[in-house]
């Protein structure tokens, strides 16, 4: 494991030439590849979101794409669609794919596009294939879709039910860097800029064999009890939490967990892993009650406060 | 995953014996703080077997109960969620599990016995039990108690008198200064006179403390002046002379034959 986590350790390392902080960020998006599943990343705009994701494709060594989400924004969009097709004469369809026909897929502002066009992306995180018209198409794997929701302005928008939010594994909050980490971003981007160039360190089938690698990881009983009693305890502690999280946030605390402890170079499921993964796992899996939020609480002090409560 | 398993057997071994030796010390100081207890109110101090062995069928009970890979831990920082990760997924076969329990058996070589073994702990364990065995002996020997519980009760419980109280050393010599000593007054009579008879009560008491020279008593004869003697009534029998005669010639021929 200890070579594993030299691997990191040398990505956050070419991250860092390119990102400056956001440490937590680059942990949970990785954390969320290493589980072969898609993250929902939260945060103002001119947050390096997209940079992130960019460089860790190219790390990676990945097919990166990007979309942006409009209200007038179709699934054929992003899905792909036939086109018209004259070869020596004959006229044919021919499928031609979209976006979401990638390693890495970034939905930038997926709350803007409407619930269609969210259906039909989520339709391929979920399936991890497309169907247009009557043929379905497999995705290349690995896949992983990173969507971006903004805080802000949300007239216009068409925010994610909680069902199809609970599709997400990983809710990642985007926060501001600290002021010497932004005086660090200005002296690197506002002076020459100079293209880094990054090497590769993974390949599509180490990414692939990580993941599998993640499902062995051993957890202890007592370990895994308490992270299932948090889960549990998001549906019953009725004094801040209206809605609980489901049995899929089960399974994605015990996943996050096993891909953090990889990514720490350990070979086995801390207590630690469980508090770090439960705030992204289930942050967009709870909705709080009436009198929490006229306290001012946020999902995040629910948590915290379930985390206290199950020791 | 045979090395660990018997290492799992092997922690699990060496704490159950601990606990059982640490158990027995407990048990032995409880059994003797009892013991002196009870002989100081002179009450049946052999009892004291009965607290000790519920003692020690509860904390062996409760001791053997605990789990042993998380007191090992507890002894062992690196060990922490490592060691019971290996014990739970011992039969998980992935490479992971097994580059965790061979990394939980090199760590284990750090952990000894005498991390659970508080030495300096079950030292003064022993010196106390070695101590209130001294003050038993002592207490016994020069008679020491504090109240006689067993007098002071004497006529409250009838069960108490079943059960075999400890007799006090001058039990045999108990002076009863009652007027049941005399026994039945209807024995107490000499033809048809009521003996007055009157025993002096003396103290036997012994104590191991009073030593000295052997002191010479003078005993008085004491014997009343008004005794003498009566015949008595079965000779006061009325035949006349000529029955009499006649019953002694009747055996004397009956004699001769």
């Amino acid at each position: 494991m200890k070579n594993y986590k030299h691997v990191f350790d040398a990505i956050n390392k070419e991250i860092d030439k390119v990102i400056v902080g956001q440490d937590d960020v680059i942990e949970q998006i990785m954390v969320s590849i290493l589980c072969d599943s898609n993250a929902l990343l939260e945060g103002y705009p001119g947050l390096a979101k997209t940079l992130v994701i960019r460089t860790l494709a190219e790390l990676m060594n990945l097919k990166f794409s990007r979309i942006q989400n409009t209200p007038d924004l179709m699934p054929s969009d992003i899905t792909g669609t036939y086109i018209i097709e004259e070869t020596s004469g004959k006229r044919q369809f021919k499928f031609q794919p979209g976006p979401i026909f990638a390693n890495i897929v970034l939905a930038d502002e997926i709350n803007r596009a409407t619930p269609k066009t969210q259906s039909a992306l989520l339709e391929a995180m979920q399936e991890k294939q497309v169907t247009a018209g009557t043929n379905t198409f497999k995705l290349d794997l690995p896949f992983f879709v990173l969507a971006t929701q903004n805080p802000i302005e949300q007239e216009g928008t068409y925010p994610l039910p909680e069902a199809q939010a609970d599709r997400f594994l990983l809710k990642i909050k985007v926060g501001y860097p600290s002021i010497e980490e932004e005086i660090e971003i200005v002296n690197r981007y506002a002076s020459v800029v100079r293209e880094q160039k990054m090497k590769p360190l993974l390949n599509k089938n180490h990414l692939l064999s990580l993941q599998n690698l993640i499902r062995q990881f051993p957890i202890a009983n007592d370990i895994k009890q308490r992270a299932i009693k948090i889960i549990v305890a998001t549906r019953t502690n009725k004094d801040v939490i209206h809605y609980g999280a489901s049995p899929r946030a089960s399974i994605g605390i015990i996943l996050a967990s096993k891909a953090r402890a990889l990514i720490k170079g350990r070979n086995h499921v801390s207590n630690e892993d469980i508090n770090e993964m439960a705030y992204p796992v289930l942050r967009h899996r709870i909705i709080l009650n009436f009198e929490a939020e006229r306290k001012g609480m946020t999902t995040d002090d629910a948590i915290k406060h379930i985390l206290d409560k199950v020791k | 995953m045979k090395n660990f398993i018997k290492l799992v057997n092997e922690i699990n071994k060496t704490l159950n014996e601990i606990i059982l030796f640490e158990t027995v010390i407990h048990t032995i100081l409880l059994f003797l703080i009892v013991y002196l207890f009870l002989s100081l109110f002179n009450l049946f101090p052999i009892g004291a077997a009965v607290p000790a062995a519920v003692y020690f069928l509860m904390a062996m009970r409760m001791k053997m109960k605990k789990n042993k890979i998380k007191m090992v831990e507890n002894k062992y920082d690196p060990l922490k969620e490592k060691l019971r990760t290996a014990a739970d997924n011992v039969d998980l076969e992935s490479p992971v599990v097994d580059e965790l329990q061979n990394e939980v058996i090199r760590e284990m070589k750090h952990v000894g016995i005498a991390e659970f073994l508080q030495t300096k702990n079950i030292s003064y364990k022993v010196f106390a039990a070695i101590f209130l065995s001294f003050i038993i002996v002592f207490t016994s020997t020069f008679n020491v108690q504090l109240i006689d519980l067993k007098t002071l009760f004497g006529t409250l419980p009838e069960i108490i008198e079943y059960l075999p109280i400890r007799k006090s050393p001058n039990a045999f010599v108990e002076v009863n200064t009652t007027e049941d000593i005399y026994g039945d007054s209807s024995l107490a009579v000499l033809g048809n006179k009521e003996l007055d008879i009157k025993i002096q009560p003396v103290n036997f008491e012994i104590s191991v403390k009073d030593t000295g020279d052997i002191e010479q008593k003078q005993f008085d004869e004491i014997f009343p002046s008004d005794v003498d003697v009566k015949g008595a009534t079965a000779f006061e029998e009325n035949v006349p002379q000529d029955q009499q005669e006649l019953v002694k010639s009747y055996f004397k021929k009956l004699a001769q034959g």
